[in-house]
């Protein structure tokens, strides 16, 4: 059988192809089961370690499945990217408990910053969501070089063009010197490509994104709006049987564009088409400078409320949904509409808006 | 909004610091405990419409949400009469620190009502503050009957910088079409889950979030109001939903007869804007596929193929009918 400690020779960072590892977001009582279900009878095999296991898929080869964290389950290969990240999205796509990691734009932009990020890209596609007329609707950056981050700040201070910036993929070089040296090369959807001396520097890598990623998601679950039953909450059975009474927890999520809606019912109509990546299924009623729709999430196939105005989105996120839902929300508003938006909420800002000083420390 | 239902959505908006409007009411260290507690006080019940608990000041505070222009005297008395032992009881609400209890009584409604409200109060005899909530913004009035507590949170008016949240956003008194967005939403909810099937109670639960807070008649009123958006919806997509009586084996229901999750990308997102009505679906270009030629670019390809969307946006079809 193998051990956890075999992985570095399982999942070597020091060939010639990088190891790659991918996250999904999974809900599952039975994680045993639910692997068995998705890669298929007989294609699972156990290790010595509960939380690991060996899959072998015939399109994309075999991937080690460390589930150590219960909800975000790390699929490594050293197999072709292309059919491992098509097994695994045809995984997502058939499933309404699992889902990609969204990493929003700072989540990125400060991933280690310790370390010296070597590239950047930004793939801002504003097409359907921008104005024609805005100065920045299209933005494709891809830079190499020392700090290469900086180029992406340096357009993010130029008023006309801040919202245009979103850090979709990232390389950075660490080094530790127990570790030895890492090249990571992240992507927003939660795909990781790396070089280096030792397995467990970048798994270690990927956790860390992970927990603060876990941290964003568990901070907008902790705001979903609650009504539970005065007596489920007191523990009782009323006497009064037509009495009501719930008590009450939560709030909505505010998000505030840093550039106008241009035109609300074309806004709408796109975000709420159905349409990937935002996958929004509503029909929303737009009156004056408002727009309200009871949308559903059809990656998971749950119900939000969304409210619209000309710089600012309101979103209802009931007792039960996952807050993964939003993150994928923003990162997609980042890269599609505005990469400079804001939570109004400032805890939910801090999880998601990562400042150098609490990046490392989360 | 229904106007009705904009004084209890206001009251619960300014006690919610979400960072869109002002909350001067948790800045004051209120927070929403409970909402339609009944609570027993001289052998009758009095339903509080929402309770809010200061934690640090130990001070309850008791709103009566006026729908419209008149107060009841009666119901005023009984509100007057609570304890803040009564209510912390009623209301399940934990008390974290050893602190004395104090409750007070705020009467909120539309700013319109306020001059009537204020009457009825005066009439009745009872002292009582009143918020005002006019569309720009909420005013207390009577501030001298108010606690220094709320006195000091509304020392000058709450404007509005952004439409009141909706957090009761219709009742079992909203007229029809209320039920129907999210009616319509949970029932795309369950194909998109590929159930076979809703039963009216699990979609009036689900539907109406807020459902909890309401007493068995207005529980039942609401089920009637989703039944009847059910039946308007599966009426409107007869391929798609089925309305389904209760019988001996089981309960009523809305049949789930197709689901695009059964095509295959395109077909899937075509079929989902295809129901109630369709929507245009514009064509747009097929993206660049970029190199994968080192460790920057080798996941690419699996970006496009983990994420992409051109598979299943395409150009106009025919629907799920394929």
């Amino acid at each position: 059988m193998t051990s956890r400690s075999d992985l570095s020779a399982k999942v070597p960072v020091d060939g010639n192809v990088p190891a790659k590892a991918f996250v999904l977001e999974v809900h599952s009582d039975d994680p045993d089961a639910y692997l068995s279900e998705i890669a298929g009878r007989g294609n699972v095999q156990d290790t010595d370690d509960a939380f690991l296991s060996r899959v072998f898929t015939p399109s994309a080869g075999e991937f080690w499945v460390d589930r150590l964290q219960p909800r975000f389950w790390v699929f490594h290969t050293i197999g072709a990217s292309v059919p491992a990240a098509a097994w695994l999205r045809d995984r997502v796509e058939s499933r309404r408990d699992t889902d990609w990691m969204w990493l929003p734009s700072a989540h990125l932009r400060y991933i280690a910053p310790g370390a010296l990020s070597r590239r950047v890209g930004t793939r801002f596609d504003g097409k359907r969501l921008v104005s024609s007329d805005a100065a920045a609707r299209d933005l494709r950056v891809q830079l190499s070089g020392s700090h290469a981050e900086r180029l992406l700040d340096e357009i993010t201070g130029l008023p006309d063009y801040r919202s245009a910036v979103s850090f979709s993929n990232i390389e950075v070089d660490l080094s530790d010197p127990d570790l030895g040296p890492l090249r990571e090369s992240v992507r927003r959807w939660g795909a990781f490509a790396a070089h280096g001396e030792q397995f467990t520097h970048h798994a270690q890598f990927v956790q860390t994104v992970i927990s603060r990623y876990a941290c964003l998601v568990e901070s907008i679950e902790a705001l979903s709006l609650r009504f539970v039953p005065l007596d489920t909450a007191n523990g009782t059975t009323s006497q009064d049987a037509d009495a009501g009474g719930a008590s009450f927890a939560g709030m909505p999520i505010g998000i505030r564009f840093s550039r106008p809606i241009p035109d609300l019912p074309a806004f709408c109509e796109e975000l709420f088409s159905s349409r990937a990546p935002f996958r929004l299924w509503g029909q929303p009623a737009v009156i004056d400078d408002e727009a309200l729709v009871e949308a559903v999430d059809l990656h998971v196939g749950q119900r939000i409320g969304i409210e619209l105005g000309h710089d600012w989105m309101r979103v209802y996120l009931h007792a039960g949904s996952c807050g993964n839902t939003v993150a994928r929300l923003i990162s997609n508003l980042q890269t599609r509409f505005d990469g400079a938006l804001a939570l109004t909420h400032p805890d939910l800002q801090d999880a998601a808006g990562l400042k150098p000083a609490t990046a490392l420390a989360r | 909004m229904e106007s009705r239902l904009v004084p209890v959505n206001a009251i619960l908006d300014l006690a919610l610091a979400d960072g869109l409007n002002p909350a001067p009411l948790a800045d004051a260290g209120w927070a929403v405990a409970a909402l339609e507690v009944p609570v027993r006080v001289g052998g009758e019940t009095v339903v509080c419409d929402v309770v809010l608990f200061n934690p640090q000041a130990g001070h309850l505070l008791v709103v009566e949400a006026k729908s419209g222009a008149n107060l009841e005297p009666e119901q005023g008395r009984k509100l007057i009469a609570l304890t803040p032992e009564l209510l912390v009881i009623a209301g399940g609400i934990t008390v974290p620190k050893p602190v004395p209890l104090h409750c007070e009584v705020l009467y909120a409604c539309l700013a319109d009502n306020a001059d009537r409200i204020c009457l009825g109060a005066d009439e009745a005899g009872l002292r009582v503050p009143v918020l005002a909530v006019s569309r720009s913004d909420a005013r207390l009035l009577r501030p001298q009957m108010a606690g220094p507590l709320l006195s000091a949170a509304f020392s000058s008016p709450a404007v509005w910088t952004h439409p009141i949240a909706r957090i009761v956003p219709f009742d079992h008194e909203s007229p029809a079409e209320a039920f129907d967005q999210p009616v319509r939403a949970e029932l795309i909810a369950a194909m998109a889950q590929q159930r076979p099937s809703v039963t009216i109670r699990t979609l009036t639960e689900q539907a109406v979030r807020h459902f909890p807070i309401y007493g068995r008649a207005a529980q039942n009123r609401l089920q009637r109001a989703v039944r009847d958006a059910a039946r308007r919806a599966a009426e409107a997509e007869p391929e798609r939903f089925r309305y389904e009586r209760s019988t001996a084996v089981s309960e009523e229901r809305v049949a789930v007869l197709r689901s695009p999750e059964t095509f295959d990308r395109r077909g899937r997102t075509q079929g989902y804007q295809a129901v109630w009505g369709s929507r245009a679906v514009r064509p747009r270009q097929r993206a660049e596929i970029p190199g994968q030629m080192d460790l920057f670019s080798e996941l690419d390809e699996a970006e496009r193929v983990a994420t992409e969307e051109e598979s299943d946006n395409g150009n106009e079809g025919d629907g799920d009918a394929q």
